[in-house]
């Protein structure tokens, strides 16, 4: 058995038998962790392999939190409100990816970066469906041990996927828009669907985060979900670990998150600045992020945990 | 099997490409020449479907494809190579030649399979040792190698090459062309803008040349080179 698999099957195995240890404190921490790691490793999906910066990306996770705080209010199923959470997430990358995929580079990242907004007054505005600046309420319950599982295994999830990805068609595909959009389509790649099929992919996990996070919360309203704050944070965490290795953004995500609970809870208003600046300054001083740095780089490598494509 | 009528192509307001017809027949190889600027890599970027032209019609295989776009274009048989070589430089030199394998082909190719025939279209073109390294890694020669390599995965029955010779020494350039011939013996029809004369000379059946857009000549080398406006135009000019 190669190293990689026996530190993945370890750490697996280490959370999977965590909650035995009733700790309710880290148990919470470590949900938050997921849903960090779920949104920066599926916003890297679109970055990292295809090669478009999805400023937007949050949106996904925004419309599958009021999907399901809405749908389950209504008195849905938890299980089918859940999924719809997701379902709508993708049907709003379909809709969106036709006009934006139109658009190349920075002009794409700005667009999408609209899209936030427009979503934030949106949900500002519909306070028949969204509450408006209320915000959404759903029931509450002792439910800690399954939405432990549940986000463990949507992280999980995602991981998997992008790793199956980079291996696959599809990944190959990406990566050649990645490196030169027409080139690849000169060789045959149907550019237009490989796109699409990684944004719908991407969404597809942040709108079922958003249900879930919808659960977890028990509120929301239109900042937490479409808020600058939120928008930027899982853009740092991939860009500071690494985009387009596997393991970039987990190591972002983990790391940024340490710094917030440690630092931030501290200082409650300079959170939005503090992500621009980390995405400022890794732009500058460090393209590749943590994961790319030689020693980093190195010892991943060692241990068979580097995969990029 | 490729025929190209009345092609024009503007760029604002400056012609690219002046009424160009031509046929190219199965099994050919057809030289393009003529001066820089004279639109030659325009046409070929026409033929591939990377330019919608202005006016005028391409057919190939009796299908007319002049408003297909490339990577169907690439799926029916259309296959180029680039002046400047451009692999995907972050990949590796197999996963370049997979892109075309995977993607360029008519049937669906995967997996096993898939790298197999990368690996001996790799082969074919002397490339296997490298097939690891990532494309930005490889010497020039090798770089010229790989665009040959990644056209030839998709299987193309016709083949544009844009100056695959140039910034080679002649010793490569004496490779390359028994590289073409040999692609050519499997049936391959080749169209190729060449600025090496002898490239040119030897392996093309039928030259045509171009200057500021337009057709000026087109015949079997020996005609076209003894031609007074193509001497005029273009050969001219290095003889003064």
């Amino acid at each position: 058995m190669s190293t990689n698999r026996i530190i993945l099957g370890l750490v697996l195995l280490l959370l999977l038998i965590f909650p035995a240890f009733n700790m309710p404190y880290p148990n919470t921490f470590l949900i938050i962790l997921f849903l960090y790691i779920l949104l920066a490793q599926s916003i890297d999906l679109l970055m990292g392999y295809a090669g478009y910066i999805n400023m937007g990306h949050i949106c996904f996770f925004g419309i599958g939190a009021y999907t399901f705080g809405i749908l389950w209010n209504k008195g849905l199923h938890l299980y089918i409100s859940f999924v719809a959470g997701g379902v709508a997430a993708v049907l709003f990358a379909l809709l969106i990816s036709f006009p934006f995929f139109r658009l190349r580079g920075h002009y794409f990242a700005l667009a999408t970066f609209a899209l936030v907004k427009l979503m934030e007054h949106l949900t500002l505005n519909l306070p028949s469906l969204t509450q408006g600046s209320d915000g959404l309420m759903v029931l509450q319950g002792n439910r800690m041990i399954p939405m432990y599982y549940l986000s463990l295994f949507l992280v999980v999830a995602v991981i998997g996927v992008t790793y199956y990805i980079t291996r696959s068609r599809l990944g190959l595909a990406m990566a050649s828009v990645r490196e030169q959009e027409q080139i690849a389509s000169d060789f045959g790649v149907p550019v237009q669907r490989t796109k699409t099929t990684a944004m719908v992919i991407a969404a597809a996990f942040a709108g079922l985060m958003g249900s879930f996070y919808t659960w977890y919360t028990i509120f929301i309203n239109p900042e937490m979900v479409f808020g600058i704050e939120i928008a930027l944070m899982p853009l740092a965490m991939a860009m500071l670990g690494g985009s387009g290795v596997i393991i970039g953004p987990v190591i972002g995500a983990i790391f940024l998150f340490i710094v917030e609970e440690t630092l931030w809870t501290r200082m409650a208003y300079l959170h939005t600045a503090a992500y621009g600046l980390v995405i400022l300054l890794v732009g500058l001083f460090m393209p590749g992020g943590l994961v790319r740095l030689r020693p980093f780089r190195r010892a991943l490598m060692r241990v068979g945990l580097y995969q990029e494509i | 099997m490729l025929s190209v009528e009345r092609i024009n192509k503007t760029f604002g307001g400056l012609t690219a490409l002046f009424d160009v017809s031509f046929l190219v027949e199965k099994g050919s190889i057809t030289g393009i020449i003529g001066p820089n600027g004279a639109g030659k890599t325009t046409l070929f970027n026409v033929i591939s479907g990377t330019y919608l032209p202005t006016a005028g019609t391409i057919h190939f295989k009796g299908q007319d494809i002049t408003r297909i776009r490339s990577d169907r274009i690439c799926r029916m048989g259309i296959s180029r190579t680039y002046q400047n070589a451009k692999p995907f430089e972050a990949l590796s030199v197999l996963q370049n030649v997979l892109v075309g394998v995977c993607f360029g082909r008519d049937q669906r190719y995967d997996g096993k399979k898939a790298r197999s025939e990368a690996m001996d279209i790799l082969g074919f073109l002397n490339l296997q040792a490298q097939a690891e390294v990532s494309a930005d890694q490889l010497s020039p020669l090798n770089k010229k190698r790989l665009e040959l390599a990644r056209a030839l995965a998709t299987q193309p029955e016709l083949l544009l090459l844009d100056e695959i010779a140039a910034g080679l020494i002649p010793s490569e350039t004496l490779k390359m062309m028994e590289t073409i011939r040999q692609i050519r013996a499997e049936g391959v029809t080749i169209i190729m803008i060449e600025h090496i004369m002898k490239a040119v000379m030897d392996l093309s059946d039928t030259v045509i040349v171009l200057h500021h857009g337009m057709k000026i000549a087109e015949g079997d080398p020996k005609e076209v080179s003894s031609d007074p406006k193509v001497i005029e135009a273009y050969l001219g000019e290095e003889e003064a």
